[in-house]
Order: C-alpha cells, then structure tokens, then sequence
C-alpha cells in the first residue's frame, strides 16, 4: 500500500485540528424546593404551596427549563428499589411547567398550589439546556406531602399483597381520622376494572378508628394469575373524603 | 481557517489521493458486494476468502461482515447499518424494488426475511447513489441448474434463552423454461432475555424481573410465490407478503409503571402496547444478459402502534387503542438497456403514505421520484452518473390544545402543508488496482418524509424528534479504496459531507410529559472515514483455522468537532476453530470498544467483550448447528441501539438448535 492511500485520513486528521471552539459544557442548576436543597426529600403539606427557588447558570447562553412533577408510585428515580407506598390522590397532582431562559445567570422562584386531598411523595424534577441545546444533569427531589385533614389508611404491607385465588382474604391494618369517620368502604376491581365486591368497614358512631381486618373478600379461582386491584375510601365527620388503592397479585 | 475553506481542502486532498491511485491495470471492473447463499458468506469479491459458519440467517451473517451491523430492537424490528448509516440512507430492495414499510424513525425496518435460513442472495448493488448512501437487494428464488428439477428447502430453528422457534420452507419446481418457487416461514418468539435488572425511562428507574423483558414476545410470518419463464427473455412475476405481531415493553408508549414491567407471568403473551405490521409487494421482472432489464412493481404496508390510551398532555382520554398508525402504497418502475460498455436507465418510484392515530408523528405525504441514469465501463474504469427529481408534498395536521383543567385553550399546530422538489445529482467512478480497487462517490440524497416533516415523540428512541421542512439535498464526496489478498481484504474509505442531515438536541423541552428534550433535524458539514478487514487464511479440510475481522469507524461534525449520533465504536471479532469434514467446531471472541465518538449530550457507551462458540455437522442432505451466543450472559450495550438511551441491555445468552435439509 502506498503512501497516498493514507491521505484522506491523514487529510482530516490535519484538519480537524483547526477546529472552532464549540460551546460543549451544560449549565449548572442548584434547586431548593420549601427550603430543601436538592437531592434532600422536601416537605409539603396538602392545601398548602410547594415554593422552588432555582439557580441556572450557563457560561454562554441558558435555553430553557422543564420543572416535571408527578407522583412517586411505580418507580425510582435512582438505583434503590420503588418504595411501596399508599397514595391519596396519586394522579390529581402533576405539573408540568416549561420555561424559555434567557442571559447566562438567572434565580428564579416557582409557587404550585397543592391540592387539599391529597398525601404521599411527588417527584419533582428539573431539566435545565443551554442555548446550544446542551442538558444539564438532572436535578431530583422527592416532594412528601402530608395531610391532616383528610383519613389516615395504614397498611402493614411492604409490597403488592399475595392472595391466593379461590380462597377468602382479609384486609390488614388500620384507617383513622383525629375528627372522627363518618363513613369507611372496600371494593375490589378485578383486571379489566371492574367491580367485583364493594364491603362497608364495619363503624360505630364516633369511632376515631377502624380495624380494616373485618374486611374479607372472596376471591374467584378464575382469577389466578391476575393482577387486581383494592380501592379504600373513608369520609370524616367534616366531610373530607381520602381515596387510595394499592393493587393485588392473585396466586393460583 | 473556516469550516468551509477546511472542507475544500479535505475534497481536494482527497480528490488528489483518487487521482495519484491510478494505474494501468485492465482487470474486469467489480462492485462492492454481499452474497448471501446458504452455505457461506463472503464479503467483498474474494469468495473463498470468508467463510463463516453455514446454516447462519441472513442477519447473522449481515452481522458477520465487517462494517455492517444490525440494530436489533427485536426479533421483528430492526434495521441494519452500512458504515454506521441507517434509516433512509440504506434502501432495502426486494427482488429489485425499493421497500418502504413503516419507516418512521431511522430504526425501523420493514418486513425481509432478515432471520431466513434458506438461500438467500443480498448483495448491495452498483450505483450506491441512489436515493441513499447504500443499499441491499434481496432475492431468494434463482434458476434451479437442471431444467427439470423439483428442489425442496426447509429449515428450523430452536433457541433456548429467548424461546424462538421457527419453520420455514421453499419448493422449486423447474420444467424446462418455466420455473415456480412458494415460500413460506413462521417464527414464534417469548420475551426477550435481558441479564440486567432494570432500564430508565425519562429519568425514571424501572427494574426488570426473572431476566427478561415483559410483553416483547411476537409472532412473525411471511411468504412468496415466483414464477418464472425464460423465453427472448427471462420474466418473472413475483409476490410477497408478510405480517408481524410483537409486543412493545411497557415504556415504550407512555409512562410504565413497576406493576407493568412485572407482567403477567406469561413470557409468550402479548398485551398493549405493541405493534402490528403488514405488507404485501408484487413486481414483475424482465431480463437478458447484455441487453435490457425491467423492474416494476407495486407495494402495501401498513404499521400500527397499539397502546393504552393516554392522554398526551392534557385532554380528554382517546377511545382507541391505536397510537400511530402508517399506512403506505408505492409503486416502482425501472427500466436499464445495456449496448457494449454503454448502459442507460430510468426509475420512476411513487409513494402515498397516510398516518392516523391519536399520537401525531408524522403528517400524510406522498413522493414522487424520478431518475436517469447513464454508465460506461472501459478496460481500465467505470462510471456511472445519475440525475434525479423528487416531489414531495405533505398535508398539515392540527389539533387542539388543553389546558391541565382540559379546557380547550387555541390550537396545537404539529404540521403545516409543504411542496417542496428537489434535484440530486450521483456521479461514481470506480478504477481495478493490481489487487483491489479504488472508487470516487459523488452522492445526492434526497431528505426523507421524516426528516422533513416528524413532530412528536418516536417511542423507539425515547424522544420528541422534529422535522425541518427546509432541509436541502445532502451530498456526499467519498473516496474509497480497497485490496484483496489470498488471506484476507482490507478496505478504507472517507467521506465528506457539506450537509450532513442528522438529529441534534435543541434547547427546548417536550411540551408532554412522555418526551424530553426536543431533538431537531439540521444539516452540517460533516466528515466519515473507516476501514474494515477480513483476515482468514483458506480453512484446511482437516485442522485448525483462525479468523479476525474488524471494523473502525469514526464519524464528525466539522463545525463542532463532535461526534455525530450513533456513531458506531471500534468493533473485532477472532474466530478459531477445528473441521474436520463436514464437522466443524468454533470459538469466537467479540471485542466492542467503549465508545469514543460522541455527540452533543449522549452517554459513552461501555465497551464490551463477548464469547460465542459452535459446533456445525453438514450431511449430505442435512446440515445441522448448534450456536452458543454471549456465552457468558453478559450485559453490555450497543452504541447503535436507540434502546441504550434507555440502559435496556442487549440480549443475554441464547442456545440455538437449527437444521436446514435441501433436497
């Protein structure tokens, strides 16, 4: 082989040591949210705002921000496993806020309203570019979000439940409310959604709490192999109504 | 010094090595090619220098080849990759006519018997510009030798690990001048094995159970029929078709959840979301050595994404499962006369795509391409040149826009009508050296309908992808220089690129909650080079061998000096082994670099070393394997997969079992 064969390559190796400074480095964001710093866990309480303060900083030129928030249930956002966790009003939260920056500096400061009904954890999470369209790391915090007003369902669980198909199960744990229930129900969903059994949680009048193990329901033998699903909603004597579900595997 | 005067120097530079590799050889001139029989693969025009193991499917030996690769994405869905190109750049031909088929995405492929075991002829013809940068034809049905002669061809496979099972059959009939082949494969798939623990979508951490991927089992058929006669002239009539059924992970449209991942259970169950494909493509074909060909033919394809509805963004809630839907008919007619060394052609190809669906891709549009071709070829060169026109038009989508309280507050514009023509000029010479070959590409290609005009999210790659309907003819100067020895073939090549079309992150986000950041299409002055080699000294009947293969490539945006997208790492591979007869036994260690060349925002790619192996029986009649991949089950990942934005692994270890009898 001889000499000219290498030129193109020899060729572009000169060239390409010419080239333009290219604007490559991503910008850098610090996040504090109701006066947690990222990646700390947040506090929040239901009907109250959740503030975030940001610092974007671009050496050239910021882009644009997205502030993603949604709730916590069927995923992480780092190595660790999923927490499972009973949520109130999983889905009646979200935001989803896009902003276009300008300068290489900028504090900005964020107010989203919570909604009254809800409790569990919210990821909240930022992506911030630069004008050239490089994307800084992404900034994650959880957002716990606790709730006084509405019942309490605590569970003795850790995972999705396993009951066995063709037999009787019982619920397990407590519902409560420092106002006192009105009124406790339990319904079960079969895969596609429907409802199966829907069973009042046995109340006196008065009650501050109740024992969720009075609760049994039958559970077909054709349903083995499925994934079902247990809705719980109880309503406090100032009416504040909390709705949670968790999802059940049925063995055979 | 500007990125422009660098650029014409790279041209002229390489222009003078094209001009200083002249000699006077005379040898017969030859192409860049690929033949696929079943026995053996051989890469580039020494046939006997590359033998890989027989009874491989097409894909396993396209794979083989150094410098092509397959993006596997499933058993059903992939695409492969000519020196690190795909998507439009790389046409699939099927018995000489263009294949559309669902080709949203650079990812996608359209049905070809790409898993076949039976004989199949793939070879990437001359005149490489045409609308692409190069090009594969299958064709699987040739004259049987003897002119009355039944032939029967059937084949099987069985894997462990990923539970695929096929069978596949072809008859040949041939009475003197009349000749007719049937066709027919079926090929059942459970999840895929993954030996990983989990993937992230957007940011979200998802785990992986038992080892495999939920709900990405399918089911695959295919057939043909050809008939053909042989009277002035050889005719043939040919049709094809075919139908994919696959599921797609939870994650790959919308939000999975952990509870979905988990599944049911059941590895060969398919639920939403997943994806359907049909086609079916008729051609005619005439021919006569030395004298006239004709191609013509007309195709169907129509490709669905089925998911659980979903609102994107705000809104009301869907009532269908479909997603995206894409639904194409084209038709093809070409037609070449050869006189002497002088040879003229036109091809005329007609596409009308239409796409529905709740998730907004891609607008309707329709193409209509028209080219002129002229070649000579002489003692010592050949060239080629070819002008070509396109119109292009697409229709305008809208729909509207919701505020969180799904009220409905203006308009959300995904498309606006555009016609736009555009005019590409091919030129290629090529010139025989003593023992290779040195060629010149001068190459027009045409932006493809989603390059000019995509605007949602393309769940392959996990992002909001936009077109630009300003986007002007890509060209490309390449110079490309090989040699062919008794133990092996080398070959280099460089390519330069003013425009270069390509997807780059933008500084916008997604306005839904399902994409990220905003990828755009824009063009470039751009620069390719890469070499490729095959060492494999003959292989004795009885005794030991041992092969290397390789290929580099690197891949620049000059105004950047980055990487561009997807370029692929430094890959080898060395294989040894012992025959003896007909029985063959084979280790082979694949070495995959770390990826080197990036682009703006992607993640290097951990390198990897894979170990495969073995053993391989041919009978008179009956040829049987048996083939250990990634032995170890080792997790890595391919820098040309779009999965690997999603840390989804390649495929973990599979054991296959396959026999091909022909009698």
């Amino acid at each position: 082989m001889k000499f000219y064969n290498f030129l193109p390559l020899a060729a572009f190796f000169i060239l390409m040591t010419g080239c333009d400074t290219t604007d490559l480095s991503a910008p850098s964001v610090q996040l504090v949210a109701n006066g947690s710093l990222a990646p700390l866990e947040a506090e929040a309480l239901a009907g109250s705002s959740l503030v975030l303060t940001l610092e974007l900083v671009d050496d050239t030129e910021l882009g644009s921000m997205r502030i993603d928030i949604h709730d916590a249930s069927g995923h992480t956002h780092d190595e660790t496993d999923a927490e499972w966790m009973l949520f109130s009003g999983a889905e009646d939260w979200a935001e989803l806020d896009l902003v276009n920056l300008t300068g290489t500096s900028r504090l900005l400061n964020r107010t989203y309203e919570i909604p009254g009904h809800i409790r569990g954890h919210w990821d909240l999470v930022v992506d911030v570019t630069d004008a050239a369209g490089n994307q800084a790391e992404t900034q994650y915090m959880e957002i716990h979000v606790e709730n006084d007003s509405i019942p309490l369902f605590e569970v003795p669980y850790t995972s999705e439940p396993v009951w066995q198909a063709g037999m009787s199960a019982a619920l397990a744990g407590m519902v409560s409310d420092s106002d006192g229930l009105a009124s406790a129900t339990a319904a079960l969903h079969d895969a596609s959604g429907a409802l199966v059994q829907e069973v009042n949680i046995p109340l006196a009048a008065g009650d501050f709490s109740a024992d969720l193990a009075a609760v049994s329901f039958e559970v077909p033998a054709t349903a083995a192999g499925e994934e079902w699903e247990v809705e719980l909603e109880a309503t406090d004597l100032l009416d504040f109504t909390c709705r949670t579900s968790f999802h059940v595997e049925i063995s055979e | 010094m500007s990125t422009g005067i660098r650029l014409w120097l790279l041209v002229l530079l390489m222009w003078q090595g094209f001009l200083w590799g002249q000699t006077q050889d005379s040898l017969p001139l030859h192409t860049w090619h690929i033949q696929l029989p079943a026995a053996a693969v051989s890469g580039g025009t020494a046939s006997s220098i590359y033998k890989a193991p027989s009874s491989m499917t097409v894909a396993d030996q396209l794979v083989g080849l150094p410098g092509l690769q397959v993006a596997s994405l499933g058993e059903g869905v992939f695409q492969p990759l000519v020196r690190g190109l795909q998507g439009s750049r790389v046409v699939l031909r099927e018995r000489g006519m263009p294949l559309q088929g669902g080709r949203w995405g650079s990812d996608h492929g359209p049905i070809v018997a790409w898993h076949s075991l039976l004989s199949q002829q793939v070879e990437s013809p001359a005149g490489r510009g045409r609308e692409a940068l190069g090009s594969l034809n299958f064709d699987s049905s040739p004259w049987l030798a003897a002119v009355d002669t039944t032939s029967l061809e059937v084949a099987t496979r069985l894997r462990a690990g990923d539970g695929l099972a096929s069978l596949e059959a072809r008859w040949i009939r041939r009475k003197e001048n009349i000749q007719l082949s049937l066709e027919a494969a079926s090929t059942s798939f459970a999840d895929r094995n993954i030996p990983d623990s989990g993937f992230v979508y957007l940011n979200r951490t998802l785990p992986l159970f038992d080892g495999r991927l939920t709900n990405t089992s399918g089911e695959i058929s295919t057939g043909s029929a050809a008939l053909r006669w042989k009277r002035q002239h050889d005719w043939e009539v040919a049709f094809s078709g075919g139908h994919v059924e696959q599921g797609l992970f939870p994650g790959f449209v919308g939000f999975p959840l952990e509870a979905d991942i988990a599944g049911d259970g059941e590895s060969r169950i398919t639920e939403l979301p997943q994806t359907t494909a049909d086609r079916w493509a008729l051609t005619l074909r005439s021919w006569r050595a030395g004298g006239a060909r004709l191609v013509m033919g007309a195709q169907f394809n129509d490709r669905s994404e089925l998911a659980p509805p979903h609102a994107h963004g705000w809104g009301p809630e869907p009532d269908s499962p479909l997603s995206f839907r894409l639904q194409e008919r084209g038709a093809f007619g070409q037609i070449t006369h050869q006189s002497g060394p002088f040879q003229w052609g036109a091809e005329a190809e007609w596409l009308m795509a239409e796409t529905s669906g709740w998730e907004f891709l891609l607008p309707d549009h329709q193409r209509l391409r028209i080219g002129l071709d002229i070649a000579q070829t002489s003692k010592t060169w050949s060239w080629k040149a070819r002008l070509e026109w396109a119109d292009h038009g697409a229709g305008g989508h809208e729909e509207p826009a919701y505020a969180a309280s799904g009220e409905v507050i203006g308009t959300d514009v995904r498309a606006e009508a555009m016609h736009r023509q555009f005019l590409g000029v091919n030129v290629q010479a090529e010139r025989l050296l003593r023992r290779g070959s040195l060629a010149f590409h001068a190459v027009s290609r045409l932006p493809d309908a989603y390059e000019l005009s995509a605007n949602g999210i393309h769940h392959g790659t996990a992002r909001f992808e936009k077109g630009n309907p300003d986007l002007r003819p890509e060209h490309s100067f390449e110079v490309e220089w090989g040699r062919t020895g008794e133990v092996g073939e080398v070959r280099v090549w460089s390519a330069a690129s003013p425009d270069f079309i390509f997807l780059t992150p933008t500084a916008q986000f997604a306005p839904i909650a399902h994409a990220g950041q905003i990828m755009a299409f824009e063009q470039a002055p751009a620069f390719r080079t890469g070499a490729e080699w095959i060492f494999a000294p003959p292989r004795p009947s009885r005794g030991g061998f041992i092969e290397n293969r390789g290929a580099l490539i690197g891949a620049w945006r000059l105004d950047e000096g980055t990487g561009l997208p997807f370029t692929p790492p430094f890959e080898t591979t060395i294989t040894g082994g012992w025959s003896q007869g007909s029985f063959q036994l084979y280790s082979e260690i694949q070495a995959i670099a770390t990826s080197w060349l990036l682009a703006r925002n992607e993640l290097r790619t951990p390198g990897a070393i894979l170990l495969h192996g073995g053993v391989e029986w041919k009978g008179a009649a009956v040829t049987a394997r048996l083939r250990l991949r990634n032995a170890l089950n080792t997790s890595y990942f391919k820098h040309i997969n779009p999965y690997r934005v999603l840390d989804l692994a390649e495929a973990g270890r599979t054991l296959e079992l396959s026999l091909t009898s022909k009698f």
